[in-house]
C-alpha cells in the first residue's frame, strides 16, 4: 500500500513537471494582457506605457501608398535597395481576443489579410 | 520495486531533460523578467531597427525561454513575419508600423495552432531575454513573400496539427518554424504545392537535429501534448531561425541578417 502511494506519487509529481520539460514553442501573449506591470505604473500614471490598440493593418509596400493592395503597384522598387521607412512613436497592440460578435458589428473587415487577432 | 525504480528514472530524465522552445514564463508562477515598458522600448527599438533598414518584410525571432534549457543548436524559440503596414488605430488614425503574421499555439491546447495577426510588443511580451534575430530577405524575395501573405496560399499552407519538433519534410504536422520555411519555399518557387514544397525542402534544407535520449522520445509524446515524433523516421530533425537563416544564406537570399539585444 505504501508502495503504490509512493508510485502514485511520484506519477503525478511526473505528470506535473514533463510538461514544461518539453515545452511550447510559440504561445502566443498581449502586452495589454500581460502581468508585467510597470512598476512605475504601479504607483502613479506619469511615465506609464502608452499603448494604442490597432484594429485594422495593411501591407505597405512604398511610402505614400496607404492602403493599397499588395501587388497593385509596379515592380520596380522590388529591384533596388531599400530606403529607411517611418515609424510611429506610438506603440500598438493587439485589440482583445475574439468573441461572438453583438447585434452590431464593431468593424467589418474586407479580408483576412487586414484583420487583427485570431483568423 | 522495479516498478518504484523505473518511475523514478523517468522523473529524473524528465527533470534534466531540455526543454524545446516556449513562453511558458508569463504563466502565473513564472518570474517576472521585464517591466511591461522595458518590453515596449525593446519592441520599438526592433521596428525601428529593421525600418531603418527599409525592409517591407522581415523574418524575426525571439527567445523564449533560458537558452540553457534549450538543446544545442537551438537559440531562439519562436519566429514570424513583420509586415510594414498601415495600422488604423482604434481612434481613427493611420500610423506606420510592423504588423506580425504568426502561427501560435493555443494555449489551452497546446497541440493546436492558429494563424494570429499581432504587433511588436505583443511578440515580446513574456519572453525570456530581449533579444531578437533578424533576417532581411532581399527585396525580391520580400516582394514573394508578400504575395503569399496577401493570397489564399497563407491560410491554404497552415497546418493546425502542432508538433513543437515537427519535420519539415512533410506535412503530418507543423510549427512556428517549419510554417515559416513552408511560406518562404512556397514564395520562392510559386507554388502552393506541398508535395513538392516538401520535396524542395528535403533537398535544399538542412534541419536542425534534436538529441534526446530514447527514454524522452519514447516518454516524451505520452507526458507532452505539443511533443510527438510520429512525423520522424530516425532521427528528430526539424526547422529553426538558424537552419532557416542558414538555408537564406546559402542560396543568396538574404540582404542582412543580426540581431537585436536589449
Amino acid at each position: 500500500m505504501r508502495k503504490q502511494s509512493c508510485i502514485l506519487f511520484l506519477l503525478g509529481f511526473l505528470l506535473m513537471t514533463a510538461q514544461p520539460a518539453i515545452a511550447q514553442g510559440s504561445l502566443g501573449h498581449s502586452i495589454q494582457a500581460s502581468k508585467h506591470g510597470s512598476q512605475a505604473g504601479a504607483h502613479s500614471a506619469v511615465g506609464a506605457a502608452k499603448l494604442t490598440s490597432g484594429i485594422v493593418a495593411v501591407p505597405l509596400i512604398a511610402i505614400g501608398e496607404v492602403g493599397k493592395a499588395v501587388g497593385s503597384t509596379g515592380e520596380a522598387m522590388w529591384d533596388e535597395a531599400n530606403e529607411p521607412l517611418p515609424i510611429a512613436s506610438e506603440t500598438v497592440t493587439a485589440g482583445p481576443p475574439p468573441s461572438v460578435p453583438s447585434d452590431k458589428p464593431v468593424i467589418e473587415n474586407s479580408s483576412t489579410l487586414t484583420s487583427t487577432g485570431r483568423e | 520495486m522495479r516498478i518504484l525504480q523505473l518511475v523514478a528514472c523517468i522523473l529524473w530524465l524528465s527533470l534534466s531533460s531540455p526543454v524545446f522552445a516556449g513562453n511558458m514564463s508569463t504563466s502565473d508562477d513564472s518570474p517576472v523578467n521585464f517591466t511591461q515598458e522595458e518590453i515596449i522600448s525593446f519592441a520599438k527599438k526592433v521596428e525601428k531597427s529593421i525600418a531603418g533598414k527599409g525592409a517591407r518584410v522581415a523574418i524575426v525571432s525571439r527567445v523564449g525561454r533560458s537558452p540553457e534549457e534549450l538543446p544545442s543548436g537551438i537559440n531562439y524559440t519562436h519566429m514570424a513575419f513583420w509586415v510594414y503596414s498601415n495600422i488604423q488605430t482604434a481612434d481613427g488614425r493611420n500610423i506606420r508600423g510592423y504588423q506580425i503574421y504568426n502561427l501560435y499555439q493555443r494555449s489551452e491546447e497546446l497541440d493546436v495552432s492558429d494563424l494570429v495577426n499581432d504587433f511588436p510588443a505583443d511578440f515580446f511580451a513574456g519572453v525570456f531575454e530581449l533579444e531578437a534575430g533578424i533576417v532581411i530577405p532581399k527585396p525580391k524575395v520580400q516582394k514573394a513573400i508578400l504575395d503569399v501573405i496577401a493570397s489564399g496560399t497563407y491560410k491554404k499552407l497552415h497546418n493546425p496539427k502542432y508538433s513543437v519538433v515537427a519535420s519539415p519534410f512533410n506535412n503530418q504536422y507543423q510549427n512556428c518554424t517549419e510554417y515559416t520555411l513552408d511560406v518562404l519555399m512556397s514564395a520562392l518557387y510559386r507554388t502552393d504545392d506541398m508535395d513538392q514544397l516538401k520535396a524542395n525542402a528535403a533537398e535544399y534544407f538542412t534541419p536542425q537535429t534534436i538529441h534526446l535520449s530514447p527514454l524522452k522520445t519514447l516518454f516524451g509524446p505520452i507526458f507532452v501534448e505539443d511533443f510527438t515524433t510520429r512525423d520522424h523516421n530516425d532521427a528528430i530533425e526539424t526547422a529553426t531561425f538558424t537552419t532557416i537563416k542558414n538555408f537564406m544564406q546559402k542560396y543568396d537570399l538574404t540582404l542582412e541578417d543580426y540581431s537585436v539585444k536589449l
